[in-house]
């Protein structure tokens, strides 16, 4: 996984990182021009430099040189080739690896066109947990049915990690799934193959917004279940409705801290029935922390 | 007997020796369809597929034949090794074509074009392929010209020589 990340560096940055030898607690790796690398693990930052790892303020310092090369080499010189993810802001990776970009809007009658001067690169690593969804799936999964479920949780509380191990629970137990991966990170597709697990009997529309995704998955993947995170436009709602009508259960995700916000947002109005039961999640034990199971029939 | 042997081998050989020549001319025009045939291959690959720039090259030197598939393939391996800059790519596959007997003009069109390739989205690109389709083209109409000018010059200019020089030995 690391050899794969750092093949994608520029060769200045990738020599310098592989002078790093603990990669498992590492989160993000921090990249901005003439400023030092930043590696954030959960509970602390430092830097890296000629000697190996060190104090943020003795870090290696990026050039704007480094972050347009690296740049060139993770877009495979085609920048072309992903104009709709850099004008969503972020790239993926081989290896799942998620990249988000910093630079200057070039807007268009309005709308982001594109961004231009990339002044900066985080890359936050990919990260599967299998088994994250033991506790849950008793919930998710009995009597031999899917129970339609909304998990709540602020960010980085570890919800596409669940939804991705939930996934990959329920293929195991013979349920035909298909993921609307709007944002490439449940499944974290590149060149339309998933570099995480999300299970043998799984679809994945990638890098689809979810009312046109949940509409072909309906019409064409005979789903049993769809999965799909962050929950939150108004359109959402609609879809969701779809999706009861066709008798196909939902398992999704949206930020929040409770119920009783969440149900008061534009598309719960419209999409709420669509769930039997809501698991609101924390990170006071550690990601994936769950506060509370709530059956809403 | 034997002077009409020698005679006969001498127009020969200096009518090989033009043939030889002519097909120099007869070369440069088809590399350079080749090209244009290529370039709107990649047009194809970037407008209708957005296919990463290394795999539409690969692509692109498997239906061709000659050096310019050759420099397709040299370009696309080069990036795919990712230890040289698009353009550090671009200009060490343009020696295939040096080596090939691409004239200086050629690789000089070819070459600006390296420094915008992949480097901006895919309306930008299309303007600088239809740009670099131009030249291409023009200066393959004129290699056509010069081709069927200066075929018929050597192929002639081959055995008159040799029929001179059978004259005057006699």
């Amino acid at each position: 996984m690391t050899k794969s990340l750092l093949q994608q560096l520029a060769p200045n940055l990738r020599s310098l990182l592989s002078l790093v030898s603990k990669w498992d607690q590492i989160e993000e790796i921090r990249l901005r021009a003439n400023q030092p690398v930043v590696i954030k693990e959960r509970a602390q930052e430092y830097g890296i430099c000629l000697k190996g790892i060190c104090p943020i303020d003795d870090s290696y310092r990026v050039t704007k040189e480094d972050i347009s090369r690296t740049l060139e080499i993770m877009t495979a010189n085609s920048w072309y080739a992903l104009e709709e993810e850099i004008r969503a802001g972020y790239l993926t990776l081989a290896g799942g690896h998620r990249v988000g970009l910093s630079g200057k809007a070039v807007m268009d009658q309005g709308k982001v066109k594109t961004l231009k001067h990339i002044n900066g690169l985080n890359i936050r690593l990919a990260r599967e947990v299998i088994g994250a969804a033991d506790r849950i799936m008793p919930y998710i999964y009995h009597n031999n049915r899917v129970v339609s479920t909304l998990i709540i949780s602020p960010p980085g509380c570890g919800k596409t990690t669940l939804l991705r191990d939930i996934c990959r629970q329920l293929s195991l137990r013979g349920v035909d799934i298909v993921v609307i991966d709007e944002r490439s990170e449940i499944a974290a597709c590149y060149k339309g193959i998933p570099q995480l697990d999300v299970g043998i009997r799984t679809y994945v529309i990638d890098g689809c917004p979810k009312a046109a995704g949940i509409s072909m998955a309906l019409r064409g993947l005979a789903p049993q279940v769809i999965v799909t995170d962050e929950i939150g436009h108004p359109e959402d709602g609609l879809a969701l409705q779809d999706v009861i009508r066709a008798g196909v259960q939902v398992i999704a995700s949206c930020h929040g801290h409770d119920w009783d916000s969440v149900r008061k947002r534009k598309w719960a109005s419209q999409g709420d029935t669509a769930f039997s039961q809501v698991i609101i999640l924390s990170r006071r034990n550690g990601p994936g922390t769950v506060e509370q199971v709530l059956k809403l029939d | 007997m034997l002077r009409w042997i020698g005679a006969c081998i001498i127009i020969l050989a200096c009518g090989m020796a033009g043939v030889i020549m002519a097909r120099s001319y007869t070369l440069r025009p088809k590399y350079l369809q080749d090209l244009v045939t290529a370039v709107q291959l990649l047009a194809t690959e970037i407008n209708y597929t957005r296919t990463s720039l290394p795999d539409a090259c690969l692509s692109i030197s498997n239906q061709l034949t000659g050096p310019v598939a050759q420099f397709f393939n040299v370009f696309a391996t080069q990036l795919l090794e990712r230890n040289l800059t698009a353009t550090e790519a671009w200009s060490q596959a343009l020696q295939v074509l040096v080596d090939a007997g691409f004239l200086k003009q050629d690789v000089e069109n070819l070459s600006q074009f390296g420094n915008v390739l992949g480097r901006s989205d895919a309306e930008d690109q299309l303007k600088h392929i239809a740009l670099l389709q131009n030249r291409l083209e023009s200066t393959s109409r004129q290699a056509e010209q010069e081709r069927d000018k200066m075929v018929r010059l050597w192929n002639y200019l081959g055995f008159c020589v040799g029929a001179l020089v059978v004259l005057m030995l006699i």
